[in-house]
């Protein structure tokens, strides 16, 4: 699309927004800052239209908390409450019946349901108290299981910590949107991811990966990592999720203390590292998150 | 009417993890059908596939005789109960029934019926006004079951739907669970990682682990027949003891940590034409099958050990005792009124009529 079809587009957007029909005459602006313009005014004589299409643009910040202020006071917003914001991802386009249902569980005005796009959807839902983390993940259960029995659609979802004031809400959307990108990565099967215990993921989805690539070669290489199979992952994560404990991994996995020894021994053979010392531990831990890194960047 | 088959279902993610590897099962109509393993061993993934919340990556799931691999989760006739039940808190609990019918465009007729006869088989009816806040869990769940029933869906599917709640409500639910599915026909499928629940309520479980089926029987025959260790130890509460053992020549016994136990006949046999004679095995037992009792250790003179207790457990009904033998912490279910306490030396008899051999490298069940 050409400047001119890409300015066309948005004048009738406005238009449609305002009711007005506009022109462009004269104008000392570039090409490009006459589209940002066009975009701007858009955005704001959209977010008029409804709550939610406000909560959007200030989620995604189209819109300054100055500009926000007067439809903060507009849409009796009270800025001043602790507040979650989940982000969620289905698996595929979800449908109207999605939004009913969602919208059903958020009765109370100070509430939001954005919908971001065909895929992704933010609920803001306020608390009377600073919720738990117990309550939190209770909350974000809840909306997986009631989409998935109710509306027999697949999500995932990403929080962060919760917010006191309104105006934080933005930063807690990039936080979430990441979130969740950073645990499709290195947690993929999983389908709750907290910004705040990404741990580790989110540390290393900020190296390169061509440095990934060298690490992992210099210590477990990928081809070596691509052929473990299921059942070693699994029990070298959960002996890694019991803190390096024989007694209590063997009786989590339902295995022979025995065997479990001989398989960290077989995997010792293959690899030269011995998860039962803590530094080798270290290592094996670390590139099994960088191979899953390397697997779902490439 | 709902008869299900999964053919050589198997579901592998984009990052390589293969969690259920070649699960084949046929569930008969109106079956209680319970996936049960540790967590991470693919039963969710499982029950998920056939709901059509995670793609089959290979294989066929039929209902019906339909395959029904690409057919949308809503067009499968089926309906779900979670553990995380949300209710919508300002609709009331016949409303909290009836929304989703709604959302379909159900006539209203038809869903008042609908609810009106989940609310009965539920015993809600003198709480269809209510409003969420005003129930206990266990209402809360069974407004939970309701929105599934009024769906009369030909299967069931339920994942966990219990581990919210405590102890005692759990036992209860458990109960009205099994009373639904007599009342309602249908076939279920149930997930859980709690064996007592699975042995109670299934009428055929589904042993996995790590994505594979280890065994599929009548909790009965799990119990008494488990075909490997991993199900030996799994299925049973305390988990049976698992002792590394010698067998001599002719299989007739077994050293263990010093003392030879004599094998019965049967086992012998198993013993020696799997081609096991002076082998090393392991030895499993369960905790109600190791006796302190002066009767038994007399009668049964050929299968005793000592042991000194390190811990004595009162439960009411009976006792666990547990000590060390071989390396290994043993435990033993006793009858109250047994004089032993914590640092005595006692004698035990092994029941080796019930004792089971594994395989030490395999862990394949030799002879139950």
């Amino acid at each position: 699309m050409n400047y001119d079809e890409k300015k066309e587009k948005l004048l009738e957007q406005l238009s449609k927004a305002t009711g007005i029909n506009f022109q462009i005459s004269d104008s000392e602006l570039s090409d490009e800052e006459t589209i940002n313009k066009l975009k701007e005014m858009v955005v704001r004589f959209n977010v008029l239209d409804s709550k939610s299409s406000f909560y959007r643009a200030f989620l995604i910040k189209e819109l300054s908390y100055s500009d926000a202020a007067g439809y903060i006071h507009r849409f009796h917003i009270n800025e001043d409450m602790p507040r979650m914001l989940f982000y969620l991802e289905s698996q595929g386009d979800y449908s109207k019946e999605v939004v009913s249902l969602l919208k059903s569980l958020l009765p109370d005005s100070q509430d939001a349901l954005v919908q971001i796009d065909s895929k992704h959807i933010a609920l803001i839902v306020h608390f009377e108290t600073i919720p738990t983390e117990e309550e939190i993940i209770q909350t974000a259960n809840e909306y997986l299981d009631m989409l998935e029995s109710e509306a027999f659609i697949s999500f995932k979802v990403a929080y962060d910590l919760p917010v006191h004031r309104f105006t934080d809400l933005p930063k807690a959307y990039k936080d979430t949107v990441l979130a969740m990108h950073i645990g499709n990565i290195f947690k993929g099967t999983d389908h709750i991811y907290s910004y705040s215990t990404l741990g580790l993921g989110r540390l290393l989805y900020n190296i390169p990966a061509d440095e990934v690539e060298t690490y992992l070669n210099n210590h477990i290489n990928i081809d070596l990592l691509a052929g473990l199979d299921a059942e070693t992952l699994n029990l070298l994560e959960a002996f890694f999720d019991n803190d390096l404990s024989l007694a209590e991994t063997s009786r989590k996995m339902f295995i022979h203390r025995n065997t479990l020894i001989y398989r960290l021994d077989k995997f010792a053979d293959l690899t030269g590292y011995d998860v039962r010392k803590f530094s080798d531990a270290i290592t094996v831990k670390l590139s099994l998150m960088l191979y899953n890194y390397i697997r779902a960047t490439k | 009417m709902a008869d299900i088959q999964l053919k050589n279902i198997n579901k592998k993610y984009p990052n390589g993890f293969h969690a259920v590897k070649d699960f084949n099962l046929d569930i008969k109509d109106q079956e209680f059908i319970i996936f049960v393993g540790p967590s991470g061993c693919g039963k969710s993934t499982t029950l998920r596939m056939i709901a059509g919340l995670e793609e089959i990556s290979s294989g066929e799931l039929l209902i019906d005789g339909k395959l029904m691999n690409d057919v949308e989760p809503k067009d499968r006739d089926i309906a779900m109960v979670f553990q995380n039940y949300a209710l919508y808190p300002h609709m009331t609990v016949y409303d909290n029934m009836a929304f989703g019918l709604k959302l379909r465009k159900v006539p209203k007729d038809e869903i008042d019926k609908k609810v009106r006869e989940a609310a009965r088989i539920l015993d809600l009816e003198k709480l269809l006004d209510r409003k969420p806040k005003a129930l206990s869990g266990g209402q809360r769940q069974r407004v939970a079951m309701g929105r599934a029933i009024v769906r009369n869906p030909k299967v069931f599917l339920m994942d966990e739907p219990l581990s919210n709640l405590d102890a005692k409500l759990r036992v209860q639910m458990r109960t009205e669970i099994s009373k639904l599915h007599d009342s309602l026909g249908a076939t279920m499928i149930y997930v859980t990682h709690d064996q007592t629940e699975a042995m109670t309520l299934g009428t055929r479980i589904v042993v996995m682990k790590d994505g594979v089926v280890q065994q599929i029987d009548t909790p009965a025959n799990l119990y008494q027949k488990p075909c490997n260790l991993f199900v030996a130890g799994f299925i049973g509460s305390p988990q049976m003891n698992f002792l590394d053992g010698t067998l001599n020549a002719d299989c007739t016994a077994i050293q263990v940590n010093g003392a030879s136990l004599q094998i019965p006949p049967a086992k012998t046999k198993a013993l020696m034409e799997a081609g096991y004679a002076s082998k090393q095995v392991i030895l499993g037992i369960r905790p109600e099958d190791i006796h302190d009792s002066q009767i038994f250790v007399d009668t049964q003179a050929s299968s005793v050990i000592e042991a000194t207790i390190s811990v004595y457990e009162l439960l009411g009904a009976e006792v666990y005792l547990y000590f060390d033998y071989a390396g290994t912490q043993v435990t033993a279910r006793v009858d109250p009124r047994t004089t032993a306490r914590g640092g005595d030396t006692v004698k035990f008899a092994l029941d080796m009529e019930k004792a089971h051999f594994f395989d030490k490298d395999t862990e394949v069940t030799i002879a139950n």
